[in-house]
Order: structure tokens, then sequence, then C-alpha cells
């Protein structure tokens, strides 16, 4: 496996802004080489080169992926964040599989 | 250490790993899960998250937040249908229920006018699932029944129930307090709008636990209000799952536990959990058929029901049975009702009760063959 791991390092659950938890998770594995495949799945996604950081939707919830981390806002809850979190790793870990069959976006 | 077969009021003994997850969770992590942010209250929740994963995986259930955590199946129940009920609506059940279900529902006639239909089991506890449909009115908003009786260990019939329940659009509330761990579940294929289990029993998890799965588009009325560790500002609470349905501090050690207990279910396979327990019951009606005078209820048969088996020794008074039992032999049972009046209405045994036996994946032949030797001697000195 690709990514074996992503850990919530930082959460905001108790926060005065009703419906806006944030969080921060460390990825097990360094994915630079990634983000490409994953700007070309992730139709919505913005990729910045000169960063190596990617964001995009994932509904409501709005997530910036980084070489070794990610931040996530609007999360509803901490259940959520893990249900995120693992189609995440899914997501990545399934790009990473099938890259060969992906035209990377570089932009 | 005596015989234990009380399963059917809580499992004993756990899986060894139920043990350990506990005390690992008090000793080093401690922390309250959905509050603070520091590495022990992360923790805390990734145990609390895993364990809805892991009944998500035993339960067919992809969605896991759809999973709130109660701290027993009496919760659950209750949740579900003080939740879903109104004045007016119409609910149908079987006469096979368990107080967790009668109470609320009785609770609910007197205060907001529901009204109840209690379909008639046959006397072995089971049910036709034809006439919970020629039961089904334009105001029924909910089929609630058991999935085993705790009284006789009849399997009903919760597919079919399901089946109907969904082609005429009523929900349906499966009470999986007796088969939650020991018998294959899936919420897709058994129709569930909302399954009630209890940790305790054939999950293996330690007392005080328990949850409900709540189908998406089901929508209930919180039973408490508190807090969830998020959306504090707001003054009720928050519309999303599963925190509109837990205020207040979960009992974490508890579900550390109960994963540990789910794990070990997963791992060992329900298929061979059922197949253990179904060779243990039909050995123990085997060697009851050979008791004379042994009243046995229920459908004798383990392919119908799970392993719990109550009877009556003629003679002896079901109490006076289970104390002998206990004192003479170290055998564990329970006599009575079993919060179910219903169920022995309908077995014809309201005004006396049974002895049951509930028996578990950890016990042997050669305890069921103790128990026999006990019951015939029993059964012996009461017919001289």
């Amino acid at each position: 496996m690709f990514l074996k791991d992503i850990s919530i390092s930082f959460i905001t659950p108790c926060s005065a802004d009703p419906g806006k938890v944030q969080l921060i998770a460390q990825l097990s594995t360094e994915i630079t080489g990634v983000m490409p495949y994953l700007k070309a799945v992730l139709k919505n996604a913005t990729y910045n080169r000169n960063v190596s950081s990617l964001t995009f939707m994932k509904e409501f919830r709005l997530i910036t992926l980084y070489p070794r981390h990610l931040t996530m806002a609007r999360v509803l809850n901490t259940t959520d964040a893990w249900q995120v979190l693992n189609w995440l790793k899914d997501l990545i870990n399934d790009v990473y599989e099938r890259r060969e069959s992906i035209i990377p976006s570089r932009f | 250490m005596g015989i234990y077969l009380d399963n059917a009021a809580t499992s004993y003994p756990k899986p060894e790993t139920v043990y350990r997850a506990v005390d690992a969770f008090m000793r080093e992590i401690g922390a309250s899960s959905g509050r603070g942010a520091y590495r022990q209250a992360l923790l805390a929740d990734k145990v609390v998250f895993s364990a809805r994963e892991a009944l998500g995986k035993l339960f067919g259930i992809n969605d896991v937040s759809r999973i709130v955590f109660t701290s027993n199946v009496t919760e659950s129940l209750n949740l579900a249908i003080k939740g879903l009920l109104k004045a007016g609506d119409h609910v149908i059940t079987s006469s096979m229920e368990h107080n967790a279900v009668w109470r609320p529902l009785k609770r609910l006639e007197n205060e907001r006018g529901i009204e109840i239909t209690v379909v008639s089991c046959s006397r072995d506890g089971s049910l036709r699932a034809g006439d919970v449909a020629r039961a089904i009115r334009p105001n029924t908003r909910l089929v609630v029944m058991t999935h085993a009786s705790n009284v006789t260990g009849t399997i009903l019939p919760a597919g079919e129930v399901g089946a109907v329940a969904r082609e005429r659009g009523v929900a349906f509330l499966i009470d999986a307090a007796q088969t939650a761990g020991i018998y294959p579940i899936d919420v897709r294929a058994l129709g569930a709008d909302l399954l009630a289990f209890t940790g305790h029993k054939g999950l293996f998890g330690p007392t005080g636990t328990g949850g409900l799965f709540i189908r998406e588009g089901v929508e209930l009325l919180p039973l408490k209000e508190g807090g969830t560790g998020g959306d504090s500002i707001l003054e009720s609470q928050p519309d999303h799952l599963p925190d509109r349905f837990e205020a207040g501090t979960l009992n974490v050690s508890g579900i550390a536990g109960l994963l540990a207990g789910v794990d070990f279910i997963l791992h060992e396979g329900i298929g061979r959990i059922r197949d253990r327990e179904k060779e243990l019951t039909g050995y123990f009606l085997q060697a009851l058929e050979r008791i004379p005078g042994i009243e046995v209820y229920g459908p004798k048969d383990p392919e119908k029901q799970v392993g719990v088996v109550s009877l009556n020794v003629p003679g002896v008074m079901a109490p006076d049975v289970a104390r002998v039992l206990d004192q003479g032999y170290g055998v564990m049972a329970r006599s009575g009702l079993h919060c179910a009046p219903m169920a022995h209405r309908t077995i014809g045994t309201i005004d006396r009760g049974t002895v049951r036996f509930g028996i578990g994946y950890f016990n042997t032949i050669k305890e069921i063959d103790s128990v026999v030797q006990a019951l015939a001697e029993i059964a012996g000195k009461a017919g001289r």
C-alpha cells in the first residue's frame, strides 16, 4: 500500500463557529508525485506546483493536500473527519495504483 | 467457577482481548472522545470511530455515521420508538416482545394516543410475515419486533417482514438484542430502517454499551440533549449524525471493549459462531428429550432458534429449579418471566415462568452434559 495512514494531529471540535470544525492530519507517505494524477481525477481541484499543494472540495468540506500533511475545513464532526480521511486515503492509493493509465495534469 | 448459562442476559466470559482493551484504554488513553485536540483525545476519537467501522462491517452498514452509541439496547429501542412515533400513528409489534419494546409503546399509547396492534405468534414463538402485512393500515408508521425471542430463542422472519414493510412504506425496527454477534445480520438484506443492538451480549462488549443504526432518511427526535463536543454555540442538538443522538460523554472505555469484541467476531467469523451455538443448542435439546417429563418451549430446532432454551420441570417451580441448579450444581441459569410477559402468555407459561438457559460461544459439550445430568436428577427427585 502506497499511503498506509492518515492521522489527525490537530482538530477544533468544540469551536465557537458551528459547522466549522477544522483539522490538520499527517500523511505517512510523501505524496508530491501523486498530486498531478489526483488533479486529473479531481475535476474541481486547484494544483499549485510552486508550493506543492492541491485544494479541492469534498461536498461542503474544503481540503488542501500538501506533501506530508493536509488541512480540512468545514467538517461536521470527528466521525465525519475520519470517514473523509478514509475516503481520501483510498482515493490516493487508488490513483497511485492506476497512475500509468492516468494523464497527469500539471496546471 | 461454575457453569455459566445466562448468556442471553449478558455474555460471560468475554474474549481475553476485551478485558485487555478496556484495561489498556483506561490506563493508557483514558481521555474523552470528540472534545479535546491533544494526542490522547485523538486516540480516544479513533477508538470510537474504529468501533463504528467494525460494527458497520458486521452489519453491512456503509455510512458508519448512521451508527449511534447508546448505553444498551433498551435505550436504543426507546430512542427509536419515542423519536419516531407521533400522535395518531399506528404501530405493529409481535406477541413475543421484551418489555424494552412493550413498555415504551404502552407509554406512548397513554401519552400520545398511538395505536398498537400485536400480531400473535404461535406457541413456539414463530410469526408469519403475512399476518404483519394484513395488520398494516394507512396510518401505520412502524413495525417493531424482536429478531429472536429472549424466552424461547425463536428466530422471527425479519427479512420477510422487512420486505413487507418496505413495500408498504412503513419503517421497520429490529430488536437485535439476542442476535447481534450471534446470527448473520445485514441491514440491507433485512430491510431494516432501524437496528437496535446491545454491546454486552453476543457482541462480547462490556455492559453499558449498545447502539442504534438509523437508515438515512429516517428522522428521529433525540431522546436527550446536551454537549456533543461540536456546534457548541447552537441552542439545540445539531442535525448531523452521530452527534444529534450522542449528547454527553460516551462510554469510551466500554466502546474500546466493544471494539475488541466485534473484532473477535469478525476474526472468528459469524458463520462459525452461529454453527457452534447451533451445535451446542442441538445437543442440549436432544439430551433434554431423554429426561422424562421435562417441558421444553420454543421450536426445539437449532435451525429455528438461537442459543436460548426455556423449560420447566413438572412439580418444581422454576425459581426452585434455578436455585437448586445454582446451589447444588454450580449452574447459572435464570428463572421467571425474563422481562417478557407477552412472550410467556404466548407460550402458555405466564403463571409460572420458565427456567432459561442462555448458551454462549464459550460453553462446552461437557458443560451441557453436566447441566443435563443435574436436570435429570432434579426431575427424578420431583417424580418420586
